[in-house]
């Protein structure tokens, strides 16, 4: 596992996490392939979480290396990794209060944004042409998640959980990432929305964005992922196509527990 | 030595009051993460009621009431356990409200609660000092060690007690069960509750224990100076308050040690530095900010405690309050609301309206009033963008209006007009090129002080920008030869414009208008851009924001100096409308008004600093009418300090929080809907 | 306690049918717009081991918070021993006999074992009995023992999670309530805390379980509830239940 092909998006190699005494993350090797869905799960507590917010620049690993897109990426700050096109939506939805959807959305663009002070000020017209751009790239990207128009103008913290989940989603989108990280993705959700979602994560993929994906329904993670890497205590336990995966012995007992 | 020795007495003394005191902000945020900005005041009654229980009558209200004349040890202990209840009750009314509310909420309450506490001291004891009474242990003549160092009796009792006091607490806090379940409940509040701890009572304890240790810091202090006065605990809580944060907020041992370096430092650094005395007060800060900046957790602290919840003041509508007053608020929102919803033709009308009434009100005195109402509302514009639409809070925003003032003050009257005797007259275009230039001057400032508390969030922010403030503050007192220090800069010429000068009201009321439209303006174009958006951004969740590309260091630094240009702006004028300015022009207390005003009218809104400075400053003059009021002036700061209670309580929002301003160009999205 | 107090068998079985400990009906708990626990019913006999399994965000430790108060309830009822605690404030439900050990342990680290220990029994009037329970728990966890004057946060983790079931039972509960004991433990210290939970029960103390070790809960359990997308959807006796229906609930193979 060590040894990678050039092939991948994003590779981990030798990640270590430690907090204070304890090992969060022990000598994590993973590489996410170039249009992927690629799940990671593990019991409670395993450390995916942790794993996640070292890829995005949320936890600098107390070792190891990370290479993005070719690039070693692991020195820099969370807006780097962003602006690299490594793009993210939280497990428990971290929309903008006070904003509404449409303004949220514009957010995930902000890279994308340059006009000086003076010339938001004066009015330049290069100023404008850029937000009207964006607004009209916003509102495209709402449309591809499954947004009607006339929410675009709602504060985004007052819609339903499923509606939160896509706009969170459409946010992290308009950066124009090229690997999306979700963490848990589908909690709290019905079956019905979470086949919607899951379905909007394969248009995300045919887009040519690869996918990193948290989740604990095994059924979805099952139909959904190509591939699939577990954790336990915070180390690689298993890596490979799902079905191989999730009949493994070792991934079972890791969820289920050993009978004594 | 002698002279070094008599310093160190001097300084242990003040050290032992500042430990007493910073006891006080550490137990009860270590308990609840809570600055409780009132302990200073809560100091000041500490010494005006021992002082008043141990006088045989005192006027009180204007009327002599008879009291007990109490012996010091009676009338300590019982203003020590009065000003205890008063902490419980503060804590009960004023933050436990707020136990869950973002930490904004609960630190600008307890800053109206300090404004409430003072104002009504106040009204009560009146705006003379009271002499500390005298009594048999302070007749007692000096002890004498080292045939040089000369300490009289009651200074070594203001030490004893203070040793014995914070042993006490040590004592209690390790071995009691009360003390237990305070360490316990500080760790973890879901864990203590979970063994049984009623989390809120040992809360309350930890209030009423801290309020004690006020009291008992505030009546050493009057004893040992002589007086009590409403104003005396401003300055001591400020400074307990850095002591605490320098050895380690939320540690005992840590206030000790921070109370006694400060004491220490300030004595010898008014004793050995040259002109000291007169900078005493900027040493506290200069070591805070320093502190602040190298080890944000202090001394003895833990870095942790430099967090802030996520969420703004905006977030939070509460549920909370009577029937009729959640009505009130409704109305008065839904108003403002549908006419924020109206855009720049609203401003527009606004603006008309504005020209009508200063074209018609007859008399100059109310001009001056509405030109007063538009400065205090395009500061708070200023302070907005920082603290409304970025959701950091700036308690030294004043010393960026103080530069622009001071700037075109030194440059007319100190410069021109007396090293050159050049007439402001000739020169009256400098105005014109002042206004920015001070702006800049001021956000140049800005980035100065906003670098480095980049890496403090919440209160610490709160804390070191307040220290930055009072720098600037001490700096325009004690720099004689640049600011005349404590008689400012009489004679600034008043506007003039090819000569023509604009020193009527009426004229000066229509020039601060138009700088307010520029004002507005300005910063409509800039919150309603990306710009704008990533200090909301930043405001509702700055991880998020992050994450999302937006360099939240660098829009932190951009909201300072937007800010601070705005500070500057205005402030060139403010000296040029008031052709008269002085340090008291900017102190804290302004600074703490501008956030009230931004508060009332809501946090984040464009409307909201004028809605709340025009309701202030009118109230402020239509409230002398009434006789009460006339007698007791200070009442309507209390007044102002309760509105802000109830409104941080039930209405966290603002008053205009659905004035809600978009962050999107106004044009792009005409187009769109086109 | 003025209310019956449990009955208790030696040998944990119970032979006839007895009114429930613990009963509760309808318990919905919502964050904001999403329902975590949707109208669960549970009933905890006296002297017995119930376990909460489900996979991870099923509900189980919404539902365990919600029943020591720390969450409000949207809908439903919580009777303990006869008496309703459904708006009991948390510190209270303590007294009347519910201790929650919660998940990931929350020891107060910077104090010592024997303080913590002192703070389990903050809710008891009896001072003086508390150095015998001490002493009584030592007996259990033989190591805390040896830690008792060193500051929790300096324990192992297993050593950790026994100081935390220790301090719940420093309250001297009817009901012991226990999330997720085993997580991040090495092996042999999840079986050293699961032969725990067996041996509470022998010492009379009901225990509502949640465990991510379903296998082996389910193995020691009298009773046991299968928990998904915040409902119950199956429960059987311990001895009864199908651990391969189980297995598919958690490795989202269609049963």
């Amino acid at each position: 596992m060590t040894e990678l092909k050039g092939g991948a998006l994003l590779e981990a190699r030798q990640v270590v996490v430690r907090f204070g005494g304890l090992e969060a993350v022990g000598g994590l090797d993973m590489a996410v392939a170039r249009g992927a869905i690629h799940g990671l799960i593990g019991p409670n507590g395993a450390g995916k979480t942790t794993v996640l917010n070292v890829l995005t620049g949320f936890i600098r690993p107390t070792a190891g290396r990370l290479v993005f897109d070719g690039e070693e990426i692991g020195g820099l700050n969370v807006n780097g990794f962003a602006r690299r096109g490594l793009a993210r939506t939280f497990q428990n939805i971290r929309l903008f209060g006070a904003m509404t959807v449409l303004e949220s959305v514009l957010v995930g663009a902000h890279q994308r944004f340059s006009a000086s002070a003076p010339a938001l000020i004066f009015g330049g017209r290069a100023a404008r042409t850029a937000e009207r751009a964006m607004i009209a790239r916003a509102h495209e990207l709402l449309d591809f998640v499954g947004l009607r128009h006339d929410i675009a103008d709602r504060v985004a913290t007052t819609l339903s959980y499923g509606h939160q989940r896509r706009v969170e989603i459409a946010r992290a989108l308009m950066s124009s990432p090229k690997l999306l990280l979700l963490d848990e993705p589908l909690a709290g959700m019905n079956a019905v929305e979470k086949q919607e979602i899951a379905e909007l994560v394969r248009q995300v993929r045919a887009q040519g964005i690869a996918v990193l994906l948290i989740e604990h329904d095994m059924q979805i993670v099952r139909s959904l992922c190509d591939h699939l890497t577990v954790l336990e205590y915070g180390k690689l336990l298993a890596d490979g196509a799902p079905e191989r995966v999730l009949s493994d012995p070792a991934v079972q007992a890791a969820y289920l527990g050993r009978a004594r | 030595m002698d002279y070094f020795g008599q310093l160190l007495a001097n300084g242990l003394v003040l050290g032992a009051i500042y430990a007493l005191t910073a006891v006080a902000f550490t137990l009860v945020y270590g308990v609840v993460r809570l600055v409780n900005f009132a302990f200073g005041e809560l100091f000041m009654l500490g010494a005006f009621l021992t002082t008043s229980l141990m006088l045989p009558e005192v006027r009180l209200f204007g009327t002599v009431v008879p009291m007990p004349g109490f012996p010091l040890p009676i009338a300590a202990l019982g203003a020590i356990v009065i000003t205890g209840v008063i902490g419980v009750v503060v804590d009960r009314i004023a933050y436990r409200p707020l136990r869950n509310a973002p930490r904004l909420a609960p630190l600008i309450t307890s800053i109206a609660v300090s404004v409430v506490l003072q104002s009504l001291a106040q009204t009560a004891w009146g705006a003379e000092e009271l002499r500390f009474p005298q009594f048999y242990l302070a007749t007692l003549p000096p002890v004498v060690l080292f045939d040089s160092i000369y300490l009289s009796v009651m200074d070594l009792v203001v030490m004893a007690t203070a040793i014995v006091a914070m042993l006490g607490l040590s004592l209690f806090i390790a071995r009691s069960s009360l003390g237990r379940a305070m360490r316990a409940s500080a760790e973890d509040q879901t864990a203590a509750m979970l063994v049984g701890i009623p989390v809120n009572r040992v809360v309350a304890a930890a209030f009423a224990i801290g309020s004690g240790f006020a009291a008992l810091a505030g009546l050493l202090y009057a004893q040992t100076y002589g007086f009590a006065h409403s104003s005396m605990g401003f300055l001591p809580g400020l400074k307990a308050l850095t002591a605490a944060v320098l050895g380690g907020i939320g540690s005992i041992p840590g206030a000790a040690l921070g109370g006694l370096i400060l004491g220490l430092v300030e004595a010898l650094g008014a004793g050995y530095l040259p002109n000291g005395t007169a900078w005493k007060d900027a040493i506290s800060f200069v070591l805070l900010v320093g502190l602040l900046y190298l080890r944000p957790q202090g001394l003895l602290g833990r870095p942790e405690l430099n967090s802030a919840g996520r969420g703004s003041l905006l977030g939070g509508a509460s549920e909370a309050g009577a029937f009729w007053l959640r009505a009130v608020f409704a109305r008065v929102d839904a108003l403002l609301a549908r006419f924020a919803a109206a855009g720049a033709p609203a401003a527009l009308g606004l603006l008309a309206i504005a020209i009508v009434v200063g074209t018609l009100v007859p008399s100059d005195y109310w001009l001056r009033i509405l030109t007063m109402v538009v400065i205090y509302g395009m500061l708070a514009s200023g302070l907005n963008v920082i603290v409304g639409f970025a959701g950091l809070l700036d308690l030294g925003f004043v010393a960026f209006w103080a530069v622009g003032s001071y700037l075109t003050s030194i440059l007319f009257v100190l410069v021109l007009k007396e090293s050159y005797g050049v007439a402001p007259q000739e020169v009256w275009w400098l105005l014109y090129l002042n206004l920015p230039l001070g702006g800049l001057l001021a956000a140049g400032l800005a980035v100065l002080l906003g670098t480095p508390t980049l890496r403090l969030r919440g209160d610490y922010l709160a804390i070191m920008t307040l220290g930055f403030g009072e720098i600037v503050r001490v700096v325009a007192i004690n720099w004689m030869d640049l600011t005349r220090g404590p008689m400012g800069i009489r004679g600034i010429p008043a506007p003039n414009l090819f000569g023509i000068s604009l020193g009527s009201p009426r004229a000066q009321f229509f020039f601060a208008l138009a700088l307010a439209a520029v004002v507005v303006f300005a910063v409509a174009r800039l919150v309603r851009s990306y710009v704008g958006r990533a200090w909301v951004a930043i405001r509702e969740d700055e991880e998020a924001a992050e994450a999302m590309g937006v360099p939240t260091a660098r829009y932190k630094l951009y909201a300072y100096a937007a800010s601070g240009f705005v500070g500057g702006f205005v402030g060139v004028f403010y000296a040029h409308s008031q052709q008269y300015i002085s340090p008291l022009n900017f102190s804290l207390f302004e600074n703490i008004l501008l956030l009230m005003l931004v508060v009332l009218g809501g946090l984040g809104t464009f409307i909201g600093p004028f809605v709340g400075a025009l309701i202030w400053i009118v109230f402020l003059q239509l409230a002398l009418d009434l006789p009460f009021v006339q007698a007791y002036p200070e009442t309507r700061f209390a007044l102002l300090g309760v509105v802000l209670i109830v409104l941080m309580v039930f209405r966290p929002q603002g008053l205009a929080a659905s004035a809600r301003v978009g962050l999107t160009m106004p044009g792009a999205r005409a187009k769109e809907a086109a | 306690m003025t209310h019956s107090g449990p009955i208790i068998h030696p040998t944990g079985l119970i032979e006839r049918p007895v009114e429930p400990l613990l009963k509760v009906s309808g318990l919905s708990v919502s964050y904001g717009r999403i329902r975590a626990v949707d109208a669960v019913d549970l009933a905890v006999e006296p002297g017995r081991i119930v376990s909460l399994v489900g996979s991870n965000g099923a509900g189980k430790t919404t539902t365990l918070m919600a029943l020591s108060g720390l969450l409000p309830l949207a809908a439903g009822r919580i009777v303990f021993a006869g008496e309703d605690i459904t708006g009991l404030a948390p510190e209270l439900r303590v007294s009347h006999g519910i201790a929650h050990v919660p998940e990931r342990r929350r020891v107060f680290a910077g104090m010592s074992v024997r303080e913590n220990l002192a703070l389990g029994a903050y809710s008891r009037g009896d001072a003086t009995e508390i150095a015998g329970d001490i002493e009584r728990l030592t007996q259990l966890f033989p190591i805390l023992g040896k830690r008792m004057h060193q500051a929790a946060g300096t324990l192992s983790g297993g050593e950790q999670q026994m100081l935390a079931i220790a301090r719940g039972l420093m309250s001297r509960p009817q009901l012991l309530i226990m999330d997720e004991p085993t997580m991040g433990l090495a092996p042999q210290m999840i079986d050293l805390i699961l032969d725990t939970v067996l041996e509470i029960r022998k010492l009379g103390t009901t225990v509502l379980l949640v465990e991510q070790n379903a296998i082996e809960a389910m193995r020691l359990s009298d009773h046991v509830y299968i928990m998904r997308l915040g409902r119950i959807v199956h429960e059987d006796s311990g001895a009864n239940i199908d651990t391969e229906r189980v297995k598919a609930f958690y490795m989202g193979v269609d049963a």
